[in-house]
């Protein structure tokens, strides 16, 4: 395993939080695991601002896990801001939520969601799926290449 | 029959009876032709010819008459004695009658049939043919005129012929008398002398005696010689010297005789002797001979004027024959052309009475009393009388005319003016009576009394049933025009309005006056009557119908809109010749229609903020469900995981945990996940009534077989048999009926779990005509007793523990196959699978 590849899980109900974090563990997966509580902390970190500024934008997670109901900035809002900034247009995201709405479905992947996982009630099977992911994604995907922008460093 | 007509049929008359007078001539003259050759014999042959000649070219008439004629020339000229109508012979009496009857025979006999030419059309024609006719008989009484002249020269001839042969003969006659006269004079004096001389010599009374009665007949003979010859002065001289001679001879006798007497026969003898007795005698003869002479002369004379006028005669004779029988000749000819020329127009006639006849009309001609002479086959099929029947009748008492005046007062006119038409009503012969338009003309002579009347009828019974019934029609359309609500109206071709039902003046308040032709503009409004003009124009420009709703004032003053219609009525050539048009007061309709558009406005902004609510509603539901599949389930997954957590970091440490309290736990958890199958069953039946449908042709089938390989992999110990029909289409919503099909499937699979194997069929029936799908298992079945609840919402027919299920999957199949126009049923028996049936509408 890559300790140094971090996941970033944008979810705000603490107990998902938990049983997300418990579930990666539970699959062994002890990369580092980046929580951001709403939309607006998840770009905020992903684009080093605010509260992450100074941050290293360069380094992107291996994976981000995106819940859709969030506070400030909604789910797919996020993936959409996401997806139109340069520095993180390649961003692996995954969606991961309790909605099965096929409409929620059809814009995440419009806005270009990597994988789309609804969570299930039962926990053990919650915990193979997200054991699976983060094997599938920190493991087996090859990250996409860096994104190289010079206006990027001038805005640091 | 005019004046005119019976003076050319006279003269057509005339002309053959002049023929038969010529004939009878011509023949009266061959036969004298012939007589020194015939003699006595065959007095009649010739006049049969000629009534042979006279009935073929004149007719009957004619040759009676030349019979007649014939029969008295022959009787007259020819039968012994001659010249005379005396008959000795009874036998000529028998040739007479035979002559007679068979020239009678002759002229009766009839050559061909003529009789039957159309009298009426005659009566007619022969007017309309006069004209011509009339020219030809001037040229033909021109004709008849010299004829007759040359006639009367050659028998005026023949008569001073004849006339100068008796004279010539009667002369002869009278010269023998006074020969004879002469002669008798000159004897009685030879036997007066001889009586005298006897008495000379004898004194014999005797011989005085005889003497005396020579004298007395000498006397009487000289005066009848003197009376025969009266005529001739010569021959009285003659006689003159004759009686002084013989009265000095008898002086010389009666002194002789007296002497004889006194003296004796001595002195007598000696005066007898002495005396110049002799020379007187001698002398008295030689007067006698120069009177003889003189007779015989004239004998001669007459004897040659009377055979030159014999002579004379025969040639005249000769002469006048050959003409006539030239005339004879032309005249037949002119005849002969004549008879072509009637044939001719007989013909014509014949034809045009044909044409009568054929009239449907009842052409009757009567005589100046009027009195039926004619009746052609239209009077017969109009009347049912015959001819025979009506001949010999008027027409009044026949028909019993009744008209609108009294038949005398229509007489009455007939006669001052010479026609009379109008309509009568007449009864046929079988009582039926019959409308009649008449026509009477009156026909007059010269003189100008009537002869004859002429009538034509015209049976319109039917014109006047048609014209009731066309009255009636009017008084219906009137009734009909006025009982209904609109107005209306009639207008000609031009536009020119004539008339208004009773509506119309009763809405305007107008009078038929002011609204006459183009007055209805007066009730218009003023705005609008310039379009309405030009509108009403071009229809009556193009005969296009008109349309149009414009305002019409009352007569309380307020206008109201109208619909106006105008159909043109067009006639058989398609030209209009009439616009019947309505006016309908459509305030009422307007204010209705403004009503309803008022009020489907109000519907319209109701409708549209119950479809705002009911968007709103449905958006609060969406943001409802989102809520429910997203806040609701995670709690549960917190409940659950953490129950697990619970579980797998304490209950090997805990014994409590680990006994009873490991099985609460797992009830915790299987109680949320049944919250969270609950929770996606309730979201799909929503998804399902709130999708929008996509329909379109969809093969159930395949679903199907899709939904089995899926039930298979899921339940891989189970044994399946699928049996699904292919080819079963329907048309509706692919994901839809694909949710319909994997909850009926998977319903299927679930109670046949304790069979094996667990049989599930897919196909179609026929269903009240329509097709049926059905999914059938050999499971457990229900009773049909609850087969009611079915198709609820977590409606259940068995445990939960039996078969697990949130109750809602058949609600959600019922709910696809009611937004498919369909119907869901079920049929089952415990223990004895179940069938569940659907169908779904057909395309529209």
């Amino acid at each position: 395993m890559n300790n140094q590849k971090t996941i970033l899980l944008i979810e705000d109900n603490t107990s998902d939080v938990d049983l997300t974090r418990r579930a990666l563990e539970k699959g062994r997966i002890g990369n580092q695991l980046v929580v951001a509580r709403d939309g607006e902390e998840a770009l905020d970190y992903l684009w080093g601002e605010r509260a992450f500024a100074g941050r290293d934008v360069s380094e992107l997670p291996a994976v981000t896990l995106l819940d859709l109901k969030l506070p400030k900035i909604p789910g797919l809002e996020v993936l959409r801001r996401i997806r139109t900034d340069a520095r993180t247009r390649r961003l692996p995201v995954v969606i991961l939520t309790s909605s099965g709405e096929e409409q929620d479905l059809a814009a995440g992947y419009d806005l270009g969601a990597n994988s789309y996982i609804r969570k299930p009630v039962d926990f053990i099977q919650f915990t193979q799926a997200i054991g699976q992911l983060g094997l599938y994604w920190l493991v087996w995907n090859e990250p996409p290449p860096a994104v190289k922008q010079p206006s990027q460093t001038s805005a640091v | 029959m005019g004046g005119r007509t019976i003076r050319v049929i006279r003269g057509f008359t005339t002309a053959r009876y002049v023929m038969a007078v010529f004939a009878v001539a011509a023949a009266t003259g061959l036969r004298l032709a012939f007589e020194p050759l015939l003699g006595s014999n065959a007095p009649y042959i010739i006049f049969f010819a000629a009534v042979v000649v006279v009935r073929h070219l004149a007719g009957r008439g004619p040759a009676l008459a030349a019979t007649g004629m014939g029969l008295i020339c022959a009787w007259y000229f020819f039968l012994e004695p001659r010249f005379s109508f005396v008959v000795e012979d009874p036998g000529a009496i028998v040739s007479l009658g035979l002559f007679a009857g068979i020239c009678v025979g002759i002229s009766l006999l009839e050559p061909r049939d003529r009789r039957r030419s159309g009298r009426i059309a005659r009566a007619w024609l022969e007017e309309e043919f006069a004209a011509p006719v009339e020219k030809s008989t001037m040229r033909r009484i021109a004709m008849l005129a010299g004829s007759a002249l040359a006639l009367g020269i050659l028998a005026s001839l023949l008569w001073t012929g004849f006339k100068r042969s008796t004279e010539a003969e009667r002369l002869v006659e009278h010269t023998y008398q006074v020969l004879d006269a002469a002669g008798s004079v000159r004897s009685h004096l030879e036997r007066a002398q001889t009586a005298q001389r006897g008495y000379l010599l004898t004194g014999d009374q005797y011989y005085s005696d005889v003497y005396q009665a020579a004298i007395a007949s000498e006397r009487a003979a000289a005066a009848t010689l003197r009376l025969l010859t009266a005529d001739n002065h010569g021959q009285q001289v003659l006689l003159d010297e004759f009686d002084r001679q013989w009265r000095s001879r008898l002086d010389m006798v009666a002194n002789g005789i007296e002497v004889r007497r006194q003296q004796g026969m001595a002195a007598a003898a000696e005066l007898a002797h002495a005396n110049r007795g002799k020379e007187r005698g001698d002398r008295l003869r030689a007067i006698l001979d120069a009177v003889d002479d003189e007779e015989r002369r004239l004998l001669h004379i007459s004897t040659m004027a009377a055979s030159a006028a014999d002579s004379r005669t025969r040639w005249t004779l000769g002469v006048g024959t050959g003409s006539l029988v030239l005339l004879l000749i032309l005249a037949g000819a002119a005849i002969e052309r004549q008879i072509q020329e009637r044939h001719q127009v007989e013909k014509v006639l014949a034809r045009q009475a044909r044409l009568i006849d054929l009239s449907r009309d009842a052409v009757i001609t009567a005589d100046g009393n009027r009195v039926i002479t004619g009746w052609n086959s239209g009077a017969l099929e109009m009347y049912g009388w015959t001819e025979e029947q009506a001949l010999g009748k008027t027409a009044h008492e026949l028909l019993h005319t009744t008209a609108s005046i009294p038949t005398a007062e229509m007489d009455g006119i007939l006669a001052r003016e010479g026609r009379w038409e109008g309509e009568l009503t007449h009864t046929r012969s079988d009582g039926r009576q019959i409308a009649v338009e008449g026509r009477q003309v009156l026909q007059r002579d010269e003189a100008g009394r009537p002869i004859g009347c002429l009538e034509i009828n015209r049976d319109i019974s039917d014109r006047k049933a048609a014209e009731a019934a066309l009255r009636e029609g009017q008084e219906e359309f009137r009734m009909l025009a006025n009982a209904i609500p609109q107005l209306c109206w009639m207008a000609n071709a031009d536009g020119w309005i004539t008339w208004y039902n009773d509506r119309w003046y009763e809405y305007t308040g107008t009078t038929a006056e002011q609204m006459q032709g183009w007055g209805w503009q007066s009730v218009h409004n003023p705005e609008a009557l310039p379009e309405v003009m030009q509108r009403w124009s071009d229809s009556l420009a193009t005969g296009e119908r008109f349309d149009m709703v414009f305002p019409l004032r009352g007569r309380d003053g307020v206008f109201r809109p109208f619909l106006t219609r105008v159909m043109p009525v067009r006639d058989q050539g398609g030209r209009v010749v009439r616009w019947f048009g309505t006016n309908t007061d459509i305030s009422e309709q307007q204010r209705t229609e403004d009503e309803i558009r008022r009020l489907n406005a109000e519907l319209g902004q109701r409708v549209r903020e119950r479809t705002a609510e009911l968007e709103a509603a449905n958006k609060e539901l969406e943001a409802f469900a989102y809520s429910v599949s997203h806040d609701l389930r995670a709690p549960l997954r917190g409940i659950d995981g953490w129950t697990l957590a619970l579980i797998e970091d304490f209950c090997g440490q805990c014994e409590k945990l680990n006994g009873k309290g490991r099985g609460y736990l797992d009830r915790v958890r299987s109680e949320t996940q049944r919250i969270g199958h609950l929770i996606d069953d309730l979201l799909q039946l929503s998804r399902i009534t709130r999708a929008e449908m996509h329909r379109d042709a969809v093969d159930l089938s395949r679903i199907a077989e899709t939904v089995a390989a899926r039930l298979r992999e899921a339940h891989p110990q189970r044994r399946l048999e699928f049996a699904i029909r292919p080819g079963l289409k329907a048309f509706g919503d692919t994901r839809l009926l694909d949710v319909a099909l994997t909850n009926l499937l998977e319903n299927a699979v679930k109670f046949t779990a304790p069979r094996t194997p667990g049989r599930i069929a897919f196909e179609s029936v026929e269903s009240e005509g329509k097709p049926a799908f059905v999914v059938r298992d050999n499971g457990v079945g229900f009773d049909m007793a609850y087969a009611g609840t079915l198709f609820g919402a977590f409606q259940r027919l068995h445990s939960e523990s039996e078969f697990p299920g949130t109750g809602i999957g058949l609600a959600t199949v019922q709910r696809v196959i009611h937004r498919h126009g369909g119907r869901i049923w079920a049929e089952a028996e415990p223990d004895r699978g179940a069938s569940f049936y659907f169908t779904i509408a057909e395309q529209k």
